[in-house]
């Protein structure tokens, strides 16, 4: 689905990632872990081309990112940023619409999120935090993308709710990665963990493989969470 | 005609060049800002020069345009230019303001659903920041309406006509007359433009 080949990416001169390898596999969530700064939001945003990698090769659903047209990539990927990024002054219908939803297929996304189709009508003002998460999803599956790319969408939620949408985005059995930087969350959500150190990943694996791992951060942040 | 008639046809003078010089800022000033919030660099080379025409004490900003070709000359054309070139500044640095506030996040997701850059100005960035821009349009209205007394001067017509008058012969009752329908036109401009920034910013 998604083929790291050396990658490295620059910003403002500095280097953020540099010889990054990876596969991210179909129908998988992939979860990038690591500390602040480590690159797993710009490795993210590699992806849909919001940043653009300044070496190696990066290739999304069959080809290399810079071969796609950008609006045609970005329509085939959803994503929601780390504050949801929901437009405060558009109704969710109309969110939902300018993503790519038709008339008729809002409600039903509304449905798949766990809201009720009244809430097309609301502004993003007047929903709760976990009421405007859903929304954020529903936003970003509204064009049937097949990626879903999450930047630490769940941090600021209470840990019921929070609890509530990471199975959620288990139920909607679309290939995603999900950034963050809680370990129980990673172990929750992820069928295969890449944990990122210095702009590379220093360990990627299953829950199993990262428990293994001999990797002096990543052994910290285990011990955090025993 | 009556003392009446004379002050309506000066109010009419009056609301025209105001009318002109600030369409005219708002025509060229909001392309120019959403270029400026685009490229902030050359942008603040752009703002900067807008502030420097402000400083310009406005009676001398009339006298200096007065001998240049095509711009100068008596009337209400110099008046226009010389207006339009304050008006800038607030619509200007307002709408720069405003656009610069839509959070990035927002933005983020705008481009991530893959819209083109005309979209996310259309759909996200100009409406929210429409208050902001609004904002400016009033203060550019108001200031204008006020140095557009000083046209007068220039021969452009206008309520100022009164106050020169009203100076010249220390008449108190021209010096109202021209004073009085300047301050309700800035009030009402002031008061009709406040409430479309309140209705922009309501959902």
């Amino acid at each position: 689905m998604i083929r790291f080949s050396g990658v490295g990416c620059e910003r403002d001169g500095r280097t953020v990632l540099s010889g990054v390898n990876a596969e991210f596999r179909e129908s998988e969530i992939t979860v990038l872990l690591g500390r602040s700064g480590s690159g797993k939001s710009t490795l993210l945003r590699l992806i849909n081309r919001l940043l653009e990698a300044s070496d190696g090769e990066l290739q999304v659903m069959g080809r290399p990112v810079a071969d796609w047209d950008v609006y045609a990539l970005r329509r085939s990927i959803g994503f929601v940023p780390q504050n949801l990024g929901l437009f405060p002054h558009r109704r969710v219908g109309e969110q939902l619409h300018l993503a790519g939803a038709s008339p008729s297929s809002a409600a039903a996304l509304l449905e798949r999120t766990g809201l009720p189709s009244a809430y097309l009508q609301r502004y993003p003002h007047q929903l709760s935090g976990g009421e405007q998460q859903r929304v954020a999803l529903a936003r970003a599956l509204a064009a049937s993308p097949k990626l879903l790319l999450l930047d630490e969408p769940f941090s600021a939620l209470d840990p019921i709710t929070r609890r509530e949408l990471q199975v959620l985005v288990r139920s909607l059995a679309t290939t995603t990665v999900f950034v963050t930087h809680d370990l129980r969350e990673a172990f929750a959500i992820g069928d295969r963990i890449g944990f990122l150190c210095q702009g590379k990943f220093a360990a990627f694996g299953t829950r199993h493989d990262i428990e293994a791992t001999t990797h002096p951060e990543l052994r910290q942040f285990l011990e955090t969470i025993q | 005609m009556s003392a009446a008639g004379n002050i309506a046809a000066a109010a009419g003078e009056h609301l025209v060049l105001v009318l002109l010089a600030v369409g005219f800022a708002a025509l060229l000033g909001l392309p120019a800002a959403v270029w400026a919030a685009r490229n902030p660099r050359p942008g603040y080379y752009l703002l900067q020069a807008a502030d420097l025409v402000q400083t310009i004490p406005s009676l001398a900003l009339f006298g200096l345009l007065l001998p240049l070709p095509l711009i100068g000359g008596i009337g209400p054309r110099l008046a226009v230019i010389a207006l339009f070139a304050y008006a800038l500044l607030p619509i200007l640095r307002n709408t720069v303001a405003g656009l610069k506030s839509v959070p990035e996040p927002v933005k983020e997701a705008a481009v991530a659903m893959g819209l083109t850059p005309r979209q996310v100005l259309r759909e996200v960035e100009l409406p929210l920041a429409a208050p902001s821009i609004v904002a400016g349009l009033r203060i550019a209205t108001v200031t204008t309406i006020g140095t557009a007394t000083i046209a007068a001067a220039v021969g452009a017509g206008g309520l100022g006509t009164f106050l020169y008058r009203g100076l010249a012969t220390l008449e108190p009752n021209l010096l109202l007359a021209g004073a009085i329908p300047a301050a309700v036109m800035a009030i009402l401009a002031d008061r009709i433009l406040i409430w479309t920034e309140n209705k922009l910013s309501q959902y």
